[in-house]
């Protein structure tokens, strides 16, 4: 029968090309019984429509194939426990790796639109490509713990072994934990006080600088305008700060975990940062008489506000891949959360 | 098919999986080639698909509890199987843990 040739050669395509034949012969042998048997029951050759079903109630070729080929698994049972274990303990600090690498490419390439999704793109694959390689290491484990299990046995002991002293400690749950009302005052009075020592600054330098104050003086520098911006938003930024704890502490929100708040001052505090870069002509240092000055500290001035603008690009990098990171970790926990309320609630 | 006929049609062929193996060594006691022993288990009570038991035959065979022969029998060629000496006595063995689970069944019952 013709579709029954076709169906055979589907399979026999699909077959360990060194077991092709003696396979489809005995298929052939048995498919031809059932056929037979078939045609029996009906009492006639089977026709053109009776043959289409007939065939067509057998399994598909790839199926039927399949079977006869081993159990195929890039990293079985027994080796995919230790495996995954250690995908997910290295992938936060691939992360990590990424985006210092990104942050430190960020900021020593000339700024530009693509500057960013490059450095984002470059710490995916960064995360990819380690993962692949303990990926092949373990495949190349399993392979030779499968193929070669006489030559590998330390392999299947290696992976039984487990020791007590790995055991986790069982102790109180991680989380946040709820402060007093006295802790709350404390918070806000702290931060009243470090409003004040901010305020007072601009008068009295000798505050943040302590007796550097002099040799500072003494040096052919002063500060850019933009400082005074820079100052004038880390006031604003602690009033907000503070305003807010006062009216927690009125409202009675100072004892919730302030979540909200903690990220709100957070993206805030970005604030300050992004307006020190936007400094003209990337200038934080200025001389005191650029006429007398330039000639003698020129290189020396233009080295030190480079080195300001580069450090000031990674610490945005890395205050805000931390603010991602703290976002997402937060939103990861209030989800597991509500899954197993809900899961209790059921 | 719902989800909960999903679940039940899994754990169903989870638990035909283990009996099959004993089943096809029971049943080569006595020769047979591939739809013959299809037939034989079918008219016992055990329906097996082709995809499944053909390949079961290979396999039993590559690990050493059948033998097999090509003959022609009707014209045609066949590949007849029967159980080697050790199937026979894994079969022997199969058979006793078969009758402690059952057994064990039972009493949970």
């Amino acid at each position: 029968m013709e579709l029954l040739d076709r169906y055979l050669e589907a399979v026999r395509k699909q077959l360990p090309w060194d077991r092709q034949d003696d396979i489809i012969n005995e298929l052939r042998a048995n498919l031809e019984a059932q056929l037979e048997d078939k045609q029996e029951e009906v009492g006639h050759t089977l026709t053109a429509e009776e043959a289409k079903a007939w065939v067509g109630q057998l399994p598909a070729p790839r199926m039927m194939a399949a079977r006869y080929r081993p159990q195929q698994a890039l990293i079985g049972p027994a080796l995919f426990p230790t495996y995954w274990t250690i995908v997910r303990m290295l992938t936060p600090w691939l992360f990590v790796l990424a985006m210092i690498e990104g942050a430190v490419r960020l900021a020593t390439h000339a700024w530009s639109a693509a500057a960013l999704p490059e450095a984002i793109l470059n710490g995916i694959w960064i995360v990819l490509a380690n993962i692949a390689a303990v990926t092949l290491v373990f495949v190349v484990i399993e392979y030779a713990g499968v193929h070669y299990p006489g030559r590998f046995p330390q392999i299947a002991k290696v992976i039984g072994k487990w020791d007590l002293n790995d055991l986790p400690k069982i102790g109180p749950v991680k989380g946040y934990r709820q402060r007093t009302f006295g802790a709350a005052v404390f918070d806000a009075a702290l931060h009243a006080l470090v409003l004040a020592w901010v305020l007072l600054l601009p008068k009295y330098p000798v505050l943040i600088l302590g007796p550097g104050v002099y040799a500072v003086n003494a040096l052919p520098y002063t500060y850019a305008p933009i400082l005074l911006d820079f100052y004038w938003a880390i006031v604003v930024l602690n009033a907000v700060q503070l305003v807010w704890k006062v009216v927690d502490l009125d409202t009675g929100a100072w004892a919730g975990e302030r979540k909200v708040q903690h990220f709100a001052i957070k993206l805030m505090g970005m604030i300050p940062l992004v307006i020190l870069l936007r400094a003209p002509g990337h200038m934080w240092i200025l001389f005191k008489d650029p006429a007398a000055e330039f000639d003698k500290y020129g290189a020396q001035l233009a080295q030190i506000n480079q080195a300001i603008y580069l450090g000031l690009r990674i610490l945005l990098a890395i205050v805000v891949v931390t603010f991602v990171l703290e976002i997402g970790k937060w939103w990861l926990e209030s989800y597991r959360r509500s899954v197993k309320s809900a899961a209790r609630a059921r | 098919m719902t989800v909960a006929e999903n679940q039940f049609e899994n754990l169903r062929l989870e638990l035909r999986r283990g009996c099959l193996t004993l089943a096809v060594l029971g049943q080569l006691r006595q020769e047979h080639y591939g739809y013959t022993l299809r037939k034989a288990l079918a008219s016992r009570g055990l329906e097996i698909d082709e995809s499944t038991l053909y390949p079961l035959l290979r396999r039993l065979e590559s690990q050493g509890l059948l033998t097999s022969e090509w003959r022609e029998e009707e014209k045609r060629n066949k590949r007849f199987y029967r159980l080697s000496v050790e199937g026979q006595a894994v079969f022997t063995r199969l058979l006793e843990e078969w009758g402690a689970i059952n057994a064990a069944i039972e009493n949970i019952l």
